[in-house]
């Protein structure tokens, strides 16, 4: 806890885009045992997504403007590579971190994803033990060690 | 005949051969030109040669018959002064032969044959008399005509005469013939050459057309033209043959043309064919990479679920269950977990071939040591293992990141297969063999293998071990021979069963120096 903005009394939003119900889960589990609070929101697709984000410009007090988005790629609908290039397309929703989290270890996706400006590319993980290390690096990477905008 | 054809066969032969020396050169024209006009220049000399050898000895006979009728009439005149030996008549008579001019010598003998009077042309000496006295008759002797003449009386030869000629008049004769006949000559060469430079076009001009033909053909390869037959003749021949002969290479052309063009249509054909198996393959190919994606994605997803829930599963209810389904539970997300494992090598295994890169110079050194410093460190240090390198490393032409798989699952391999309690030790060595290619040997004092089985370690899924004894997909030597596979080199082992093994490859020798540093893309990708 040597940087970073968060306070226990103000936790980070987290909004992870993920269709599948198991991952969502998982994730929730994962974020339990860290030490950075934080207030995770799910949607299912990349249409949920952009339509949680227009609402918290809009100010709406349950969809907060999050801090880091976790991003699955592959989704029904725009799906997350489409999902990516309209937030970073947008002005006012480019500056938030977008760290992608996908089973594919493709290059195609890899390549594409950082051209999109992806802040990250990261793979999921196969035990349970990996995935609770991979979100807290997550965690602590992006909410202690590196400096988030203000919002 | 004999002596015929043995003499005159050569010189014939001489003379065409001459001719044929000198026109080597020659038109056509001008050498029909040459002939006529040799012939007719032989033709003149023969006509001419015979006439003037008729001329000739009709001359001499003329010659022999006045003579002889000047000595007759010498021999009557000079009877009298003869039979009373009065020289001085004689030589009055003889002097009449002063008319003619030829006459040189004429003469008058006794009947001993003693010359009684004596006629001298002019300003000749005695020597132009006659030694021997002969019977009537005449001789050509040198240059002179001499007759000699019989003086009868009364049956009783009394005495002789002589009456010489030069033969001035037959020179003169001849003379003129060869003059007049070196001017017909010289006539009718002119008026033949005049003639047959004109009339050897009948023969010449279709020859000639013919050769200009054949050469517009043979610069033009147009086989539809013909020659035109004007005549009957041997050159007439000459022209139908020609013009079959080109009917023949028309025919032939047209045959050689059709056979390109089903050749071309059979090729294009056969490309087009071909073109079709490749855009197939292609298909296939990506299909394959599809599957490849599909089995990397969709495949894992579900078997993460299973490992993931059924590990969350275990940790829930861990003080619940009774050990037995305890020990289920566990079985169940291994038997997941190794699944997951399986599919990443398979996977890798599949990606040598698809997604290798183009070859470059590898350093083997700085590959080794990057090893030793990423992703071997742990392995290294937790099991306190040597790696020796005797000598400098060679470089090989190769894809990096596959020949730093290959040599990592080696390495790896001769740590991982030890005697409990020992501590590892792998010798890395190279060379360059005959054939040009990198030879490189990894060494391990680990527990070593049975020569039967040294097939059988580069087989995919093949373990020799339980996983009890040691962990493994089975996949780390078959991917390992498949790098090697793809560079086109050689993989085996050689072994002391309970003494240690040793990996050998062979790579294709880097023709520089490596500058490039391997990069770093293959270690971890998760954080």
């Amino acid at each position: 806890m040597e940087g970073g903005y968060t306070d226990q009394t103000q936790p980070a939003i987290i909004l992870l885009v993920e269709d599948d119900p198991g991952d969502q889960k998982l994730v929730k589990y994962a974020l339990q045992f860290q030490k950075h609070q934080s207030s995770l929101k799910i949607v299912g697709t990349g249409e949920e997504a952009l339509d949680y984000l227009r609402r918290s410009e809009d100010g709406d007090e349950s969809a907060p403007l999050p801090d880091i988005i976790l991003l699955d790629l592959n989704m029904p609908g725009m799906g997350g590579k489409k999902f990516l290039q309209s937030i970073k397309a947008d002005e006012q929703l480019c500056t938030i971190p977008v760290v992608v989290v996908s089973t594919s270890g493709a290059e195609q996706d890899i390549t594409e994803s950082y051209k999109l400006h992806a802040a990250g590319y990261v793979q999921k993980a196969s035990s349970l033990d990996k995935l609770r290390r991979i979100i807290q690096k997550l965690t602590q990477y992006w909410f202690a060690t590196s400096t988030l905008i203000k919002r | 005949m004999k002596s015929e054809t043995d003499i005159l066969l050569p010189k014939r032969r001489a003379i065409s051969r001459l001719l044929a020396a000198t026109s080597h050169n020659m038109t056509i024209n001008h050498k029909l030109v040459l002939i006529i006009m040799l012939t007719c220049v032989a033709t003149l000399i023969i006509a001419g040669g015979t006439f003037t050898g008729y001329e000739w000895n009709i001359l001499r006979q003329l010659m022999v018959m006045n003579l002889s009728a000047q000595a007759e009439t010498l021999a009557e005149t000079c009877k009298a002064a003869v039979a009373f030996d009065d020289a001085e008549d004689a030589k009055e008579t003889l002097s009449s032969l002063r008319v003619s001019s030829s006459i040189v010598f004429g003469g008058v003998y006794d009947q001993q044959g003693e010359l009684m009077s004596a006629y001298y042309r002019y300003g000749a000496d005695k020597g132009v008399q006659p030694r021997k006295i002969r019977e009537d008759g005449y001789e050509f002797k040198g240059d002179y005509l001499t007759v000699f003449k019989r003086i009868i009386l009364d049956g009783e030869i009394i005495g002789r005469v002589c009456v010489r000629s030069d033969l001035e008049p037959l020179r003169r004769m001849l003379f003129s013939s060869v003059k007049i006949i070196l001017i017909i000559i010289g006539v009718s060469l002119l008026a033949a050459y005049f003639i047959s430079s004109r009339l050897q076009s009948v023969v010449s001009r279709p020859i000639i057309k013919l050769t200009k033909l054949a050469k517009a053909i043979s610069e033009g390869k147009d086989y539809a033209v013909r020659g035109v037959k004007v005549s009957n003749d041997e050159i007439g021949l000459l022209i139908d043959a020609f013009n079959e002969m080109l009917d023949e290479i028309q025919h032939r052309d047209h045959a050689l043309v059709e056979a390109n063009k089903e050749l071309e249509a059979k090729v294009a054909e056969r490309t087009a064919d071909l073109e079709a198996m490749i855009e197939k393959l292609n298909q296939s190919n990506r299909q394959l990479q599809e599957f490849t994606y599909v089995a990397s994605h969709d495949l894992r997803e579900p078997l993460r679920k299973i490992s993931a829930f059924g590990q969350l599963l275990a940790a829930s209810l861990s003080d619940k269950l009774e050990s037995d389904d305890r020990e289920n539970l566990e079985f169940m997300i291994d038997g997941a977990t190794r699944m997951q494992m399986m599919i990443e090598a398979l996977l890798t295994y599949s990606r040598i071939t698809t997604k290798g890169v183009e070859f470059v110079p590898v350093d083997l050194n700085e590959v080794v040591d990057e090893l030793k410093s990423f992703e071997l460190a742990v392995k290294i240090e937790e099991t306190h293992t040597e790696v020796e390198i005797p000598e400098p490393l060679c470089c090989v032409n190769g894809d990096p990141t596959q020949i730093r798989q290959l040599l990592q699952n080696l390495i790896a391999n001769g740590l991982k297969y030890q005697k409990s309690g020992n501590t590892p030790c792998i010798t890395i060595r190279s060379g360059i063999q005959d054939d040009g290619m990198v030879r490189i040997e990894v060494q391990d004092n680990g527990i070593g293998i049975e020569e039967e089985q040294y097939q059988n370690v580069f087989t995919m899924f093949r373990r020799l071990h339980t996983r009890q004894e040691y962990e493994g997909t089975g996949i780390g030597l078959a991917v390992c021979k498949k790098i090697v596979d793809r560079h086109g080199g050689e993989i085996g082992i050689t072994s002391v069963y309970g003494e240690g093994s040793t990996f050998w490859f062979t790579m294709p020798a880097a023709q520089e120096v490596a500058v490039n540093t391997i990069s770093q893309s293959n270690s971890e990708g998760t954080l």
